[in-house]
């Protein structure tokens, strides 16, 4: 139950990120699988939460269509090193969780990026790439403290609602 | 227990960095064709971004039918005085169009203009900042395969760089890897343009010889070399001429004649024959 629901959910951002017009806020586009990988590396397991990015990274990957594997990959370090960092410290803290996001946000963009080109992807480090990362970053950090607290009553349903199933068969 | 897990996840670790550098790897260079799994999961997902595509356009649609309410006064009174020059202009126009197909039937031209369009709904965009591309619901079922030009009344658009059955994705012209041979249209002088601005959704243009002239207000079309796109399309209008600092050459900000945030509908042009 709890991987359907996951499943709906990596849908729906899919498609409300990839949707024309789309997800658009002052020219950035918000990474809203990379923000939901960080907040379920917050919630989940070091495990779970490296698998939650892996797939929801290379759906994204095979929509993009190009470095395939490179988004996978991204979003599972950052899903573990956010998880990791996170674990240590109070994820109550609407500074931790932003904090969190916007820098896990911004680093996964300059990691894609480095990833990208180094296998030929030319992308100037200009002041541009540098707002968007920013911007990026900023927008997916006030979202995930937005969407925090419904993600984690979410999630705490879909874990009961698995636990019931377990004991009902 | 510790020894035992990293007898396993090691190899295994090491074997998905090795499968992940080898995909990024092989799909790092355009490619004609996608995967079918590619296909499957854009197809899959094409209702959902159609759907999502119409609620946001539903909204869009009213933000601005709102802000249009708001200076309809002022704009009514612009366009009053531009349809009397408008006017005047068409009639100076249907002189030349009379003047230009003679002199194109006396020089045997064939009319390039006449190219068969597929109309297509842009369904879907890229996920993330780094790329610039749309998605629109035509794809292989419908004729459309890669290397098709995507144009509006406005102008180009882009280009096709795959499809799926049911899907196109589009690499818009302001996208980095894009690159189109314009020239300048008062003075036929051949240039590249290029994207790769990003947000701000404009062009540069770069001259292909020492002698190009631009300057701001020149109106940049399509040079027909690349056969991509056809001759003479509108492409967008030179707003600012940025020289080099340690070069002699220049580089023209041009400003694309086609809002990219706003494409509902492309025209996507076909071979002839097939619309």
């Amino acid at each position: 139950m709890k991987h359907v629901g996951y499943g709906i959910i990596v849908l729906l951002a899919l498609a409300l990120q990839t949707g024309s017009p789309g997800l658009v806020i002052l020219g950035f586009r918000p990474e809203l699988l990379l923000l939901f990988s960080l907040i379920f590396a917050m919630l989940e397991q070091p495990g779970g939460a490296a698998g939650f990015g892996f797939v929801s990274g290379l759906l994204q990957d095979l929509i993009v269509g190009q470095f395939i594997g490179l988004y996978a990959g991204t979003y599972l370090l950052m899903a573990i090193l956010v998880g990791f960092v996170t674990k240590r410290l109070y994820r109550e803290n609407l500074l931790v969780r932003f904090s969190a996001i916007f820098v896990g946000t911004a680093l996964g963009q300059m990691l894609y990026l480095l990833g990208a080109a180094s296998f030929g992807f030319s992308s100037p480090w200009s002041w541009i790439t540098w707002s968007a990362i920013l911007g990026t970053g900023l927008f997916n950090g006030l979202i995930g403290v937005l969407v925090y607290r419904p993600l984690v009553a979410i999630n705490r349903h879909l874990i009961y609602l698995d636990e019931l199933l377990k004991r009902t068969g | 227990m510790l020894d035992r897990l990293l007898r396993w996840k090691v190899p295994l670790i090491i074997l998905l960095v090795l499968i992940l550098v080898g995909t990024i790897h092989y799909t790092s260079v355009p490619r004609r064709e996608i995967s079918k799994l590619e296909g499957l999961w854009r197809d899959m997902l094409s209702p959902f971004q159609w759907t999502v595509s119409k609620v946001g356009g539903f909204f869009q649609n009213q933000v601005a039918e709102i802000n249009r309410w708001r200076g309809l006064k002022e704009r009514n009174d612009e366009l009053e005085e531009r349809v009397v020059q408008l006017e005047a202009e068409v009639f100076t126009l249907r002189n030349y169009r009379r003047e230009n197909e003679w002199l194109r039937e006396a020089l045997d031209f064939r009319d390039e203009g006449n190219h068969a369009l597929l109309v297509a709904e842009v369904i879907g965009r890229s996920p993330s900042n780094w790329e610039s591309t749309i998605v629109v619901n035509k794809g292989q079922s419908h004729g459309v395969v890669s290397g098709m030009a995507v144009v509006t009344n406005a102008g180009i658009v882009g280009t096709v760089i795959n499809s799926s059955s049911y899907t196109s994705t589009v690499l818009l012209i302001v996208d980095a890897q894009s690159a189109t041979g314009g020239l300048v249209q008062s003075s036929g002088d051949l240039v590249l343009v290029e994207g790769g601005q990003m947000d701000q959704g404009t062009l540069l243009a770069r001259p292909l010889s020492r002698d190009t002239s631009v300057e701001v207000g020149d109106v940049i079309v399509t040079s027909g070399l690349s056969r991509i796109y056809p001759k003479n399309l509108p492409i967008g209008e030179v707003v600012a001429v940025e020289s080099r600092q340690y070069d002699l050459s220049f580089a023209a900000v041009v400003q694309p004649f086609v809002d990219f945030t706003r494409l509902e509908y492309v025209l996507i042009v076909m071979p002839q024959g097939e619309s």
